[in-house]
């Protein structure tokens, strides 16, 4: 414990401001930086997915039909990735998938959490009875089977991208909820609060001045957690036929799709789930990252 | 402690119910029962005719009173899609989700409570870097796609235990890791965090400036303490892992509660969806309550604070 608080004084001099303090903090931490980079990657891919993408997703070419990719024999570099049941080319493909698990998990994560820090911040400026029935609700979500009801909604209602992520988002406040309550709570009593309210702040200016800028850092760690979350949530509707629809190409589509023929053609079930799991380690490495930079215990 | 109890049984009665309503009320503007059962194509008044028959046409509050009250003597209502009493589907298909529910956390506590442990002795050593990657490994991966991933190393190359079916215990084996890995990450930081807090409390220090060995102190007095938090975790876990198996069950083709739910929608059966989705959440109610009652019986602070 010692040593340790020797060398991270050796390596933050008093002299450093906060921000500079920051900027060493986030270019120490690998966790971060590699989070960062992946997604940077990855969303970049898919941006750009029309500009690069080799051939048009949907397009099939059915002489071309399951063509192993280029590492494995009989693969050619006309189709890196080779192709799916449909002759589609799977680069193609998992390049415009991005898209769509980038979309979903952006619009779910920013929906829930709309819902959650307004909840949470209510909850915890206005205590009391509001408190009280915010938790009850809080309480109940919990206890639903979430990821069942979602899926018996979407199946009810007609399975599209914009009830896809509604739901997924409608149903994903919880983490905020907690996160901003608490911390609205402690934020409550300190010093800076009452001397708004003491130079005549009303209570929007509270809100908006004094604690939704505090809340920031946590709310960001909660976002990209939530958009982790909802990425792995539409692949795994998706892969049961009831996320997005074919022939949109989506991750967890794609897996379903190639699941038929996976023992032998193993490659269509794993380049999908592997693209999957980089995105999400990243952003997960990204929020992590970005809790432990921000962390305030981990100043000195 | 009877005090505590009584309120927390309390509410946890009160969640069920609201939880039900909330269900039932989605479900209801979801979609038209009278249609899915008439079919796609029927007659307007065939149509007609069916909601008037089954009460459809009712509003929606005094269906679901109607519907609680059968509930509450027993009678789960009857299935539109597997034409049978809803009572009977799921006392058929209960034991077979139960058990795989049983097994997947018991993976998850031989996992991440060892690896948890051993993370917190030496804090920042290889060994807590390389729990540190599995935790974040295991929580980025598709919980559906490691299945498949099972399936298609185990069954093909090695094939030791079979990947599809319900039948003997080995075919748990596999879809129970796959189940059990789900919440590795959260039961494994949960430990770290709890052994590395307590062993560095006053009365572990004291013990240790005493002389006594560590390990000894780690197995007789931290973890005990330590894993207070964990055990109520888990029961949540169990919860959520008797409705969150719907896709290893269906990947694994294990007849469970979670298929049945998942067949249930698709032929839009509500009433089996309605009750299932209603058991799940009350089976996570009455988890979370004993693991509330448990904790307070252990730490008095919960119960007085």
């Amino acid at each position: 414990m010692a040593e340790a608080t020797a060398s991270s004084a050796e390596q933050e001099p008093v002299a450093l401001s906060p921000g500079e303090a920051l900027r060493l903090r986030i270019r120490n931490h690998r966790g971060l930086l590699t989070g960062f980079g992946i997604v940077c990657f990855v969303s970049l891919l898919a941006i750009l997915a029309p500009l690069i993408a080799p051939y048009d997703p949907s397009e099939q070419v059915l002489a071309r039909r399951l063509l192993p990719p280029v590492w494995v024999e009989g693969g050619t570099w006309d189709h890196l990735f080779g192709t799916d049941t449909l002759g589609r080319d799977y680069l193609s493909r998992l390049l415009y998938g991005g898209r769509i698990s980038l979309l979903i998990g952006l619009g779910a994560a920013s929906i829930g959490c709309v819902i959650g820090v307004t909840l949470g911040i209510c909850a915890g400026y206005f205590g009391g009875r509001i408190d009280q029935a915010l938790m009850y609700l809080f309480t109940c979500q919990l206890a639903l089977p979430g990821l069942l009801l979602i899926l018996a909604l979407v199946v009810f209602i007609r399975p599209s991208l914009p009830i896809l992520i509604a739901l997924i988002g409608a149903l994903g406040w919880t983490l905020y909820f907690t996160v901003v309550r608490s911390a609205t709570m402690q934020m409550r009593q300190f010093d800076y609060i009452t001397a708004a309210r003491a130079l005549g702040s009303n209570r929007r200016q509270v809100l908006f001045y004094e604690i939704m800028p505090n809340l920031l850092n946590q709310i960001i760690v909660v976002f990209t957690l939530e958009v982790g979350f909802a990425i792995l949530a539409e692949a795994a509707l998706s892969f049961l036929g009831v996320g997005v629809q074919p022939p949109t190409p989506a991750w967890g589509l794609m897996i379903n799709e190639g699941r038929s023929a996976m023992f032998f053609r193993p490659w269509l079930v794993i380049l999908p789930g592997v693209a999957l799991f980089i995105l999400v380690i990243g952003i997960n490495l990204m929020g992590d990252g970005v809790r432990d930079v921000t962390a305030p215990e981990n100043r000195n | 402690m009877l005090r505590y109890t009584a309120k927390r049984a309390f509410l946890a009665l009160m969640v069920a119910f609201t939880v039900s309503f909330a269900t039932y009320f989605l479900l209801f503007l979801s979609t038209d029962p009278a249609l899915v059962i008439a079919g796609e194509d029927a007659e307007p008044d065939v149509v007609a005719q069916i909601r008037e028959q089954y009460g459809f046409d009712r509003p929606v509050f005094v269906q679901y009173l109607d519907w609680l009250g059968g509930v509450l003597q027993g009678d789960f209502g009857k299935s539109i899609y597997w034409r049978q009493p809803v009572e009977d589907l799921i006392i058929s298909h209960a034991p077979v989700s139960l058990q795989l529910a049983l097994m997947g956390v018991f993976v998850t506590i031989i996992v991440a409570i060892p690896l948890g442990v051993i993370a917190a002795m030496r804090p920042n050593s290889i060994v807590d870097r390389f729990a540190l990657s599995v935790a974040i490994s295991a929580q980025a991966i598709p919980n559906f796609w490691l299945g498949l991933m099972f399936i298609i190393l185990f069954a093909v190359m090695v094939p030791i235990f079979p990947v599809s079916g319900d039948e003997t215990w080995q075919h748990f084996v596999m879809p129970a890791i796959v189940l059990g890995t789900s919440s590795v990450p959260s039961v494994m930081r949960l430990t770290r965090t709890g052994v590395l807090d307590v062993m560095a409390s006053d009365y572990i220090r004291t013990a240790r400036a005493n002389g006594f060995r560590t390990y000894r102190l780690l197995v007789r007095h931290a973890l005990r303490n330590a894993l207070l938090p964990v055990v109520s975790v888990l029961a949540v876990q169990l919860g959520a892992k008797l409705n969150g198996s719907f896709i290893t069950e269906t990947i694994f083709a294990i007849n469970g509660l979670g298929r049945l739910t998942l067949e249930s929608i698709y032929g839009a059966d509500i009433p089996t969806v309605q009750m299932l989705i209603f058991i799940f959440a009350l089976m996570f109610v009455v988890l979370t309550f004993l693991s509330d009652v448990l904790n307070a019986w252990l730490d008095p602070r919960i119960r007085l604070g």
